[in-house]
């Protein structure tokens, strides 16, 4: 199911027409933002911090309604209630630290919020919340009536993904999915998302870790103040080493080094590299050093 | 709506009432709301009315800005309006309807009260507009020391309050966030009346875990920097009473003589007046 933004530009503090007649400007948060979000894909938004990406991220399931231009959701216009009640069935927004987020008695009553909200019967609401605790990776028989509050950050986390989960969505929207994660948590959490995303859900994950993206991305959107500045596929991208650079962002540590090995004379190709392949391709221009 | 702009945020100019010293500006409140409420009648309601924007004024705060500090509060004003004119009743009947009776009296008590209202948040909003959070906490904890010879924790209580103007628009905000994420999860909060207790609490245990972890947070962070309370604790800025806190206090101590000698002489004098142009009252 396809999200269109049509030049869309938000401001948290409209003006109005009186100001507008003074000949203010006001302050966006987005610009002109347009782009359509493709079935099935994994899309990143990059920006530096206060570049609109959570408020782009709430945009699309209508919880924000743009200030001029049009968010569509199947070609229907998300500024209509009807439509967003209905479109957030379908997109599931993890906030940040959605951990904060969590209420329930059990995490069973947590993770049964969402498909309860939705009208499902008890039969079917059980069977979503184990399903989608499993997806995540927690122990159903053990977990499913122990306080939320009892589980370590990592697992609360778990609990707040499987609430998104269990309300069966095509689209899922995680904004900066696995900030104030220890780095063992973070590679978890990461496999994770690329697991969600294989089992044939469209994904939008907003992250200010190149390295992240580049690890997951189909597709990197760059916000910076509000406006779109790159969007394309992750080798494209990152070949703009330095204005990422000027805009507070960096560029994947593997990319980074073949640039910096590319300038002092190693002869390494201009694309995408993963740690891995980066390996390879100077194994394979050593060797191959050695045989001439 | 803009949850986050609450009643009367600091608004930072370059005045004489920014300037005042915050004790004086809490008390001259105090006083201000003496002369609000010793007003009588619509003329000296109109006198105290000056007197309110004669400080706006001053402070170079302009009237749409401290309009809209108070807006939110509108509700308050509306309400206690409609109160009064349902519940007084005098004089000529305009309009029935069963129970309801729109009278006179009632309409012009709800405008007096109306008016008297909106002149109270405006001055009390006005002390916040003009008064930073941290300078309004310690004129109260300057204003409560004497009190600390009965037994009142001065200095605790002032840094509670500090504490809690703190973090009122922090958690506006919050409530925000966790409202925005239940909705998400298809929470409805305007129409479901099935398990609408459960919609609630969906919104108020993650605040209240919010403001507990705050807490916890705060007191680490208010041990590691070896904070022990009041006992020889000094000040940056030593608090110290101005001309400009005499000049205000006269303002405001003349704004109350008048009001409250106007209520007196103008039902004496009415009769004398109407004697004068040969009016029979
Ligand atoms: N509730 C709000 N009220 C006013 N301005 C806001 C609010 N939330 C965010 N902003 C502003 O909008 C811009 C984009 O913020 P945000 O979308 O949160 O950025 P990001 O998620 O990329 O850090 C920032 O300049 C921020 O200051
Ligand atoms: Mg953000």
């Amino acid at each position: 199911m396809s999200i269109a933004f049509e030049q869309v530009s938000y401001s948290y503090t409209p003006l109005s027409k009186r100001q507008k007649k003074k000949g203010e400007t006001a302050k966006y948060a987005l610009k002109n933002v347009s782009f359509t979000l493709e079935d099935g894909e994994f899309l990143a938004i990059a920006g530096h911090t206060g570049s609109g990406k959570s408020t782009l991220t709430q945009h699309l399931n209508g919880l924000v309604h743009p200030t001029e231009g049009r968010v569509l959701w199947n070609g229907l216009d998300m500024a209509d209630k009807k439509v967003a009640t209905q479109a957030r069935g379908d997109i599931g927004l993890v906030f940040q630290y959605p951990e904060h987020q969590l209420f329930a008695a059990s995490v069973y009553e947590d993770v049964a919020f969402g498909p309860r909200n939705l009208g499902c019967s008890e039969d079917e609401v059980e069977l979503r919340v184990q399903s989608a605790l499993e997806a995540v990776d927690l122990d159903y028989e053990k977990l499913r009536d122990v306080s939320p509050f009892e589980l370590s950050g990592g697992q609360q986390r778990r609990v707040a993904f499987a609430g998104v989960l269990a309300m069966k969505p095509t689209t899922l929207v995680l904004d900066e999915p696995v900030a104030g994660l220890d780095p063992a948590s973070r590679a978890d959490f990461l496999k994770l998302i690329g697991s969600f995303h294989e089992s044939g859900m469209t994904v939008v994950m907003v992250s200010h870790n190149m390295n992240d993206i580049a690890l997951l991305a189909d597709r990197v959107m760059v916000l910076n103040e509000g406006e779109i500045v790159w969007l394309g596929s992750p080798d494209e991208v990152f070949m703009h080493f330095d204005e990422l650079r000027a805009i507070g962002l960096g560029v994947p540590h593997a990319q980074r080094f073949a640039k910096e090995m590319r300038e002092l004379g190693f002869p390494l190709e201009e694309k995408l590299y993963s740690p891995e392949s980066l390996a390879d391709a100077i194994a394979a221009r050593l060797k191959s050093g050695e045989q001439s | 709506m803009n949850i986050e702009a609450i009643f009367g945020r600091y608004i930072s100019k370059d005045s004489p009432v920014h300037r005042m010293d915050p004790r004086a500006k809490l008390l001259l409140a105090l006083l201000f709301m003496v002369m609000v409420f010793a007003a009588q009648s619509y003329f000296t309601l109109f006198v105290a009315a000056l007197f309110t924007f004669g400080i706006l004024a001053f402070s170079r705060i302009t009237p749409r800005q401290a309009f809209i500090s108070i807006a939110p509060l509108a509700f308050l004003i509306i309400l206690t309006a409609l109160l009064n004119i349902f519940f007084v009743q005098s004089g000529q009947v305009y309009f029935q309807l069963g129970i309801l009776c729109i009278s006179e009296g009632g309409l012009s008590q709800a405008l007096f009260i109306a008016i008297r209202l909106t002149l109270l948040l405006l001055g009390m909003s006005l002390l916040t507009l003009t008064t930073t959070t941290l300078d309004i906490t310690d004129a109260f904890e300057h204003l409560l020391r004497p009190f600390k010879r009965i037994g009142l924790p001065a200095h605790e209580l002032s840094m509670m309050m500090g504490i809690a103007l703190r973090f009122l628009p922090q958690f506006a905000i919050e409530l925000r966030t966790i409202y925005r994420a239940q909705i998400s999860r298809g929470a409805n909060f305007k129409t479901s009346t099935k398990g609408s207790i459960q919609m609630m609490t969906s919104l108020i245990v993650p605040l209240f875990t919010s403001a507990f972890r705050h807490a916890e947070t705060l007191s680490l962070g208010m041990d590691a920097r070896c904070y022990h309370g009041s006992e020889g604790r000094t000040m940056l800025r030593e608090l110290s009473y101005e001309r400009r806190d005499a000049i205000g206090a006269l303002y405001i101590a003349v704004g109350v003589a008048l009001v409250i000698a106007l209520d007196i002489v103008i039902p004496l004098l009415t009769p004398a007046i109407a004697a004068l142009f040969g009016i029979t009252l």
